[in-house]
């Protein structure tokens, strides 16, 4: 379960595209915007941190926030801003915690709300910005601050056992694409040829630019095994994988990227009777790809730091009391993006003008 | 009519009353709901705008968690549309339901469920981007349609009711007028065989005595056999006593007074007709000093003779009887325009004023018992009456009684009726 395809809003800067040379640049022109209008408007008692200058690390200033990102809940998201704020309460309220933070010179946790993922991003490349994430994967991999995978988000269809809580994405067609029951190979899944070519050229709904089941692998699957290059040419970003199973469903698109569990969760949440296989045919597994993560800022790695383990103890207490929905927390560490990273990399060259961050 | 009818009529009125105003009332709560109902249209309309749909070329705006969220608010709070199917106009793809968006996966005769529904397209700068299909809740307006449609009919179950009732009270009024006119003809029939009845009694009273002294005379023949001189006198004084037998006849003519209607109209000279009339009542004349004052060109008038001689006889008679045979009869008439009046003046006790109102209507009479049946002047005035005339009269007590009869008089032209008025 990916709390940033849940939760990702589909603003239209993440729909922006731009070549992969500029899309540096201008990361880093929005971050400095962000960060230069957060400084002027926000306060000492805000809910965001004062943001400091971009610049190298430095310690934290007495009275400062304790500041946890997360992307901003808009759509049907299970972790919800009004479940952050209930988090920060419970945190402040938390008193092995709040001397925990006193001691590293913090008054206080804040919820950083970010308007997406380019902007929790380039939050939490700053040296100060954010001291815990609840991020996407994909945000994860991206970042180059140093945090540290704490935690992994595990929803009822997430597979794989601690450090490493896995899903699996697939491509999905409706009963009404050419594609639907399409005589398999021995592997039960149809020519990546065929779905390569139809993955290209038709309307695909698919998560976001920065969801790796529903976008990346898919990607980077059809255009290794077929030789051809596989990226939409008319692409759909919904925002969540129930969204892609809803617009494939209804035939709004033929083809779609997904969570493979966004298909259960659809069914069981809408008691549809219909058998799935009646309704949609998955064409192509992707390979796993880890789930969410909570991260830390490597200093307060619980390993090493007071504040990290009472906050790591703070974290589960809360979420056992305050489960959203079937979610469930999950030890971690980075060695389970390992392969995500991998895949961003080999997603990062080729030679297509759309590119995640 | 009936006090219950009366009683009836006012309550079908009270419940066609309270029907029409309680059928107005709904229908202007019908018009609300109506209305209500074309507001609730246009705010489902208004709500699935391009920025929540998207446009045909537009598909990233879509969103099926807020449409969802938006039909839970749009569903949940009104009472006129129970559900609504919302569908997308997709460029290259056509029309796709995505709301719900199972619809087509759960339904699989969708077409043939959303045929059945009532199709709003949603528009947007004149190009059609959507559409809603709507399924509506019709149980409000369907109560107050019934209930218009009872009260409806109920007016016209109170109506016909009504309509019975007075179309069989009219039919009743109208038989029960007929048989009045029946009685009312029986009723002359009567009085005239009464009359004919007292006749027959004076006529046998007056030829009693010329029989008498024929069967005297006839009796002096037998004992007289001798002497023929005498007996010639006294069959001369036979026939004279027969002649007077049959001039009696003659001035009675009762066969033609029997046969009343039956006898057709003619122009009769109403001088004439009072001197009949009082020659037919002559027998309760006694000592009353009979007075005429005739004028001598006096105009015809059209009627049946001998229903005029029943009206001027009834009189005579009521005032020969009325003055006890003492005082004096004064017999008149005169020309007055288009119109001629015969009076009839006794010298009698006169009527009593609280009496003399009332003397026309049937069955009054001041000598009950003794032989007044209380129709005669109510027969009189119906006789006048169907001759187009009029009756009245004046008394004062001690004084006497005048009766004027006023007929429209008539001009003879070959043998046609000229009727003056």
């Amino acid at each position: 379960m990916a709390v940033g395809h849940i939760a990702a809003n589909r603003l239209s800067v993440h729909r922006r595209a731009g070549t992969r040379r500029s899309a540096g640049g201008g990361a880093t022109l929005i971050a400095a915007v962000v960060l230069l209008t957060a400084s002027l408007s926000l306060g000492g008692e805000g809910l965001a941190p004062q943001i400091p200058p971009l610049g190298p690390a430095e310690p934290p200033a007495p009275g400062r926030l304790f500041s946890v990102g997360h992307m901003r809940a808009e759509t049907s998201g299970t972790l919800t801003e009004d479940w952050f704020r209930r988090l920060q309460r419970f945190l402040e309220s938390d008193r092995e915690l709040r001397k925990a933070l006193a001691e590293e010179g913090y008054s206080g946790v804040s919820m950083v709300s970010a308007e997406g993922y380019r902007d929790l991003v380039a939050r939490m490349d700053q040296p100060s910005e954010l001291d815990c994430a609840f991020c996407p994967a994909v945000a994860f991999c991206r970042q180059t601050g140093q945090y540290t995978a704490v935690f992994q988000l595990r929803g009822p269809s997430d597979r794989g056992r601690p450090p490493y809580i896995f899903q699996s994405g697939v491509v999905i067609v409706n009963s009404r694409s050419p594609l639907f029951r399409e005589p398999k190979t021995r592997d039960q899944q149809v020519p990546v040829r065929l779905i390569a070519r139809d993955f290209a050229t038709s309307p695909v709904a698919l998560v976001s630019r920065y969801s790796a089941p529903g976008y990346i692998y898919p990607c980077n699957e059809l255009t290794t095994r077929s030789g051809l290059l596989a990226f939409p040419n008319r692409p759909i970003f919904c925002g969540s994988s129930e969204e892609v199973v809803k617009m494939v469903m209804s035939d709004a698109a033929g083809m779609g990227a997904c969570e493979r569990g966004a298909i259960e969760e659809v069914f069981r949440r809408y008691d549809i009777k219909v058998p799935v296989e009646e309704v949609l045919d998955v064409l192509l597994t992707t390979p796993g790809s880890p789930t969410d993560p909570v991260a830390f800022r490597s200093r307060f790695s619980p390993d090493r730091s007071e504040l990290g383990k009472r906050l790591k103890d703070a974290l589960m207490r809360f979420f056992a009391a305050n489960r959203p929905g079937q979610i469930r927390l999950e030890d971690s560490d980075n060695e389970a993006f390992r392969g995500l990273r991998a895949a961003c990399d080999e997603f990062d060259k080729f030679p297509v003008e759309m590119e995640p961050r | 009519m009936r006090r219950v009818d009366r009683a009836n009529l006012a309550v079908f009125a009270v419940i066609a009353v309270f029907a029409i105003f309680a059928i107005g009332v709904l229908f202007w709560l019908k018009g609300r709901f109506e209305r209500d109902r074309a507001d609730t249209i246009a705010t489902i309309i208004r709500q699935l705008s391009p920025a929540v749909l998207g446009l045909p070329d537009d598909l990233e705006t879509l969103n099926f968690g807020r449409i969802e969220r938006l039909y839970d608010d749009l569903i949940a709070h009104n009472a006129f549309v129970r559900d609504i199917v919302v569908t997308k106009l997709i460029a290259r793809r056509g029309e796709r339901i995505v709301l719900p968006f199972d619809y087509a996966v759960i339904h699989s005769d969708w077409g043939r469920r959303l045929a059945r529904r009532e199709r709003h397209a949603l528009v947007s700068e004149g190009a059609e981007y959507g559409a809603v299909y709507f399924e509506f809740d019709n149980s409000r307006l369907n109560s107050v349609r019934l209930a218009i449609g009872a009260l409806a009919v109920l007016l016209v179950f109170v109506l016909a009711l009504v309509g019975r009732r007075l179309w069989v009270q009219e039919a009743a009024l109208t038989r029960t007028t007929v048989e009045l006119e029946e009685k009312k003809r029986e009723l002359v029939e009567l009085e005239r065989l009464s009359l004919a009845g007292q006749l027959s009694a004076n006529i046998f009273h007056d030829i009693r005595k010329p029989l008498l002294n024929i069967r005297m005379d006839v009796e002096e023949i037998e004992a007289a056999q001798a002497a023929p001189d005498r007996t010639r006198e006294r069959v001369s004084d036979i026939r004279r006593q027969i002649e007077l037998f049959f001039n009696i006849l003659r001035d009675l003519n009762i066969e033609r007074f029997v046969l009343g209607d039956q006898a057709g109209c003619e122009y009769v000279n109403v001088n004439q007709l009072l001197e009949r009339a009082c020659a037919l009542v002559r027998y309760e004349r006694g000592g009353v000093e009979v007075v005429t004052d005739f004028a001598p060109a006096l105009p015809s008038v059209f009627a049946f003779p001998y229903r005029l001689i029943q009206v001027f006889s009834n009189i005579i008679l009521n005032a020969y009887q009325a003055m006890s045979g003492r005082g004096r009869l004064t017999l008149s008439t005169r020309a007055e325009g288009a119109w001629l009046a015969a009076r009839i003046a006794d010298t009698g006790p006169g009527i009593a004023a609280s009496h003399l109102e009332r003397i026309f209507e049937p069955f009054f009479s001041t000598r009950q018992g003794t032989g007044g049946s209380g129709l005669g002047l109510y027969i009189c005035r119906s006789i006048i009456a169907d001759l187009g005339g009029t009756i009245g009269v004046t008394s004062r007590a001690g004084q006497g009684t005048v009766f004027e009869i006023r007929l429209p008089a008539t001009k003879e032209e070959r043998g046609t009726r000229n009727v003056e008025r």
